[in-house]
């Protein structure tokens, strides 16, 4: 018999116990053998003795601590061995309807974990393995979806880069062009008065144009992107947990 | 082993062994230690370990060792206090049965 066969055995023969007391007992024994060493199985084996007296023995002592549930389960009480596992040795599996009776959903939630744990158990080092094949395998699948939102959020920041330079061009240029114009429409102002007149009311227009412009881009400096970078952060901090929020 | 060894005498015992550390010990050790001292079979350990821990005279935690989790087992306060009870009965006894056996006075002080 080997530790894994020995494990099994045990955890049939301690089914009738409570699923949190199976659960303890074959982890000390599991980490018993571990800690012993792989090249000690055998005379672990021989030392702690049949799995039937390892479960005797603990079912045993689970009679001397906890009397008020054997009481209720059995309906009678003695000082040996008690609750559902006392007529385990002896009849058939009538017990099974008095056990978990108290904790059904809990248990039946232990119970699974119980059957995942020994799955686990037997194929530990194929589970791991199965992950890391998955990951190098979907590595495609989760590098392209990264690289889409990293290129859609750069994206975004282009767009608003030209936004900026587009708005402060136009700023910048009107401005210039309506000095120009109107230095050019004084120049001409003399001779030709008329002409000179239009060329200073562009200059003019070209001006307005600019503080437009000027009190827009002044918007998306201290107006717009203060309350772009407040709504990210505030997009953060929506999606971790809040302490003492309505999570808890 | 000639004489049995009672369930309060290996309370005892285990209760002595584990008090030893101060930060605790786990299962595999607690047992090499004990049937260092007694003859014991080493499935005798657990059920002992498991009521002293319901009995909260021990306390246990889990730390990562090695990659896996190991159960530690560490004395509180309670226990100290059962240990003291127990070494007290013990002194007592061994004095008499020594007195009795030796026929001379008690060998401690």
């Amino acid at each position: 018999m080997n530790k894994r066969e020995y494990l099994s055995q045990l955890r049939d023969l301690l089914s009738c116990l409570p699923v949190e007391d199976q659960m303890d007992a074959l982890l000390f024994y599991q980490t018993y053998f571990e800690d012993a060493g792989a090249e000690n199985e055998q005379s672990v084996i021989e030392e702690l003795g049949s799995p039937e007296d390892v479960a005797r023995k603990i079912i045993a002592e689970q009679g001397i601590v906890e009397p008020v549930e054997s009481a209720t389960t059995s309906g009678t009480y003695t000082e040996e061995s008690t609750s559902d596992c006392g007529s385990y040795y002896e009849s058939a599996n009538e017990q099974s309807n008095h056990t978990d009776k108290t904790t059904d959903a809990h248990s039946s939630g232990l119970k699974a974990k119980l059957d995942n744990w020994d799955f686990y158990q037997e194929h530990k080092s194929g589970c791991i393995f199965l992950l890391i094949l998955s990951a190098i395998f979907t590595l495609p699948l989760w590098g392209g979806i990264f690289g889409g939102i990293f290129g859609l959020i750069m994206g975004v920041f282009g767009i608003l880069i030209g936004l900026f330079a587009a708005v402060f061009a136009i700023a910048i240029g009107c401005f210039v062009g309506g000095i120009a114009c109107i230095v050019a429409g004084v120049a001409i102002l003399v001779p030709t008065c008329g002409l000179g007149l239009f060329v200073i009311g562009i200059g003019l227009l070209l001006l307005a144009l600019s503080a437009l412009a000027w009190s827009f881009s002044g918007i998306l400096c201290f107006q717009f992107l203060p309350w772009l970078c407040r709504s990210i952060a505030g997009l953060f901090r929506k999606t971790t947990p809040t302490v003492g929020g309505a999570s808890a | 082993m000639v004489f049995n060894t009672g369930a309060a005498l290996l309370d005892a015992i285990v209760l002595a062994s584990v008090s030893k550390d101060t930060e605790g010990t786990y299962g595999y050790k607690i047992t090499q230690d004990v049937r260092d001292v007694l003859e014991i079979s080493e499935s005798t350990l657990y059920p002992v370990l498991r009521r002293l821990q319901k009995d909260h005279f021990l306390e246990t935690y889990d730390q990562a060792f090695n990659g896996r989790n190991r159960r530690y087992y560490r004395i509180t306060d309670d226990g100290r206090i059962k240990l003291s009870e127990y070494t007290s009965a013990w002194k007592d006894y061994t004095t008499k049965i020594n007195k009795l056996f030796l026929e001379e006075d008690a060998i401690y002080e």
